[in-house]
């Protein structure tokens, strides 16, 4: 079972850096989760009701979230339950937090247009209570959550490219098909903001050159497609980079900010552990040896 | 503290199988129950449960899109005909979403639901949506966008609605604005 060993090796030892690395990872979802529950908390009011139930909201009436200070106990509740998560007060916290994002986003995307913004906090918080529930131990818990998100992670970019193949096979990545979606953005731009938005550098270049514009999906597509190789140490690395590329790339070609994938990805992929225990064995070098009489 | 990863890495050697641990059998069962749950719920409901999605955004990269926009006629548009017309005709002046609050995917959607004739529960549901716009005299457009064989993009813009006051009135022919009750 090598794939289990590449992504859960219960024998390696824990260090401080692979410590900070794991915090650095539950912070940046639990950050991402409370500006997503309170932006919503101050759209969702306003919002004129559940016209496409999705999710949950099958199931469930979720008009209540329109009530406004239904909406706010039920904000400070999830935020509560992240906080109690976190300090590890209740086992189930993070899963119940789970629960209550789920139906403050089904509630506020029930208009129709889903968003996909905060699908990765959505994988990452679930594989956080998972592995709280199922390990007790906390290096085993932290390893098993980063674990979990990895295989959540390329399931859904690894479905997207499929879905794109599908559609079209590899003329998905025709440079005309990104002209027309930069031609719907700029409407967009300019709808929101009641002015003509001004090309940046990346949108001159590709529109100047279908080439160009070709190349930039072919990455994209790779990118998503090559997304499996993350369960592989040796990969992961550059992996989860590339596909911080692709979005980093999304968001200056079509102005559409994945940041939550981009944070989550830093915190799974940046050196964090390495330079973290580099910084450790040095302090303990420098360290001077305690003196034997006075203990 | 060396991480372990660094003392195993000079020794090539395959390294011996050993039987899988118990921390390690729980670890394949919840990651099998969460690849069970991601599709097992994403494929019984259309592709989305969220978390759980297929991420289609952008998959039919030919199809062309409908997007929306408003625009604030002068008084010197309100006679102009509201009729289908490319990007450069357009009556009025572009009025910023931001300016109502009202986010640019949720209205995209909620015109393209409506479709191409608006129904009374349309308008109840545009009249809900946009908050008084005052005594402004405001048109949401449909703008629609596709690929043409020569592989430039042509771009529509439709009129749907004029927005005056709290009033939402469905735009049906070709009226102009004041024909449509605008003062």
């Amino acid at each position: 079972m090598r794939l289990v060993e590449e992504l859960f090796d219960s024998e390696l030892p824990d260090s401080l850096g692979q410590r900070a690395q794991a915090l650095a990872f539950e912070l940046v979802v639990i950050y991402g989760v409370q500006a997503d529950v309170f932006g919503w908390a101050s759209t969702l009011p306003s919002q004129p009701g559940i016209i496409a139930p999705t999710g949950l909201a099958h199931y469930l009436d979720v008009s209540f979230l329109l009530n406004e200070r239904c909406l706010n106990l039920w904000t400070i509740a999830t935020c509560a339950l992240l906080a109690c998560g976190l300090l590890r007060v209740v086992r189930g916290a993070y899963l119940l937090a789970l629960l209550g994002y789920h139906c403050e986003f089904v509630a506020r995307y029930s208009l129709g247009k889903i968003g996909h913004a905060s699908n990765v906090l959505g994988f990452a918080l679930l594989s956080l209570g998972a592995a709280d529930l199922a390990y007790r131990d906390p290096t085993l818990r932290r390893r098993a959550a980063q674990g979990f998100t990895l295989i959540l992670l390329s399931i859904g970019y690894t479905w997207a490219a499929v879905c794109k193949l599908r559609m079209l096979g590899f003329a998905w990545a025709d440079g005309h098909h990104l002209w027309l979606w930069l031609r719907e953005k700029a409407v967009d731009a300019a709808s929101l903001l009641g002015r003509a938005p001004h090309n940046n550098k990346l949108q001159r270049l590709v529109l100047s050159n279908v080439h160009i514009a070709t190349l930039v999906l072919a990455l994209g597509l790779t990118s998503e497609l090559t997304s499996s190789l993350m369960f592989f140490r040796r990969a992961r690395r550059w992996v989860l980079l590339g596909l911080c590329a692709m979005h980093l790339g999304i968001l200056y070609t079509m102005d559409i900010a994945f940041m939550n994938n981009i944070y989550v990805l830093l915190s799974l992929s940046l050196p964090i552990a390495e330079v973290v225990d580099a910084l450790s064995r040095r302090i303990d070098r420098t360290r001077p040896i305690p003196d034997a009489n006075t203990t | 503290m060396v991480p372990e990863v660094e003392a195993r890495e000079p020794n090539n050697e395959p390294a011996p199988s050993v039987p899988l641990g118990p921390a390690e059998k729980r670890f394949i069962g919840v990651a099998l129950a969460l690849v069970l749950l991601y599709f097992g719920l994403a494929l019984t409901h259309g592709g989305e449960f969220w978390p759980f999605s297929r991420f289609p955004m952008f998959a039919n990269a030919r199809k062309p899109w409908l997007r929306a926009t408003l625009r604030e006629l002068r008084a010197e548009d309100l006679d102009t005909p509201l009729s289908e017309v490319g990007e450069r005709d357009v009556p009025g002046l572009r009025f910023p979403l931001a300016e109502l609050g009202i986010d640019q995917n949720d209205l995209s959607e909620v015109v393209k639901r409506a479709g191409d004739t608006l129904e009374p529960e349309d308008l109840a549901l545009f009249a809900q949506y946009f908050p008084d716009v005052g005594a402004r005299t405001l048109i949401l457009y449909g703008v629609r966008g596709r690929l043409r064989s020569d592989s430039t993009v042509r771009v529509r813009y439709r009129p749907v609605a004029m927005l005056h006051g709290e009033h939402v009135t469905a735009v049906v022919g070709t009226p102009s604005a004041r024909q449509m009750g605008a003062p």
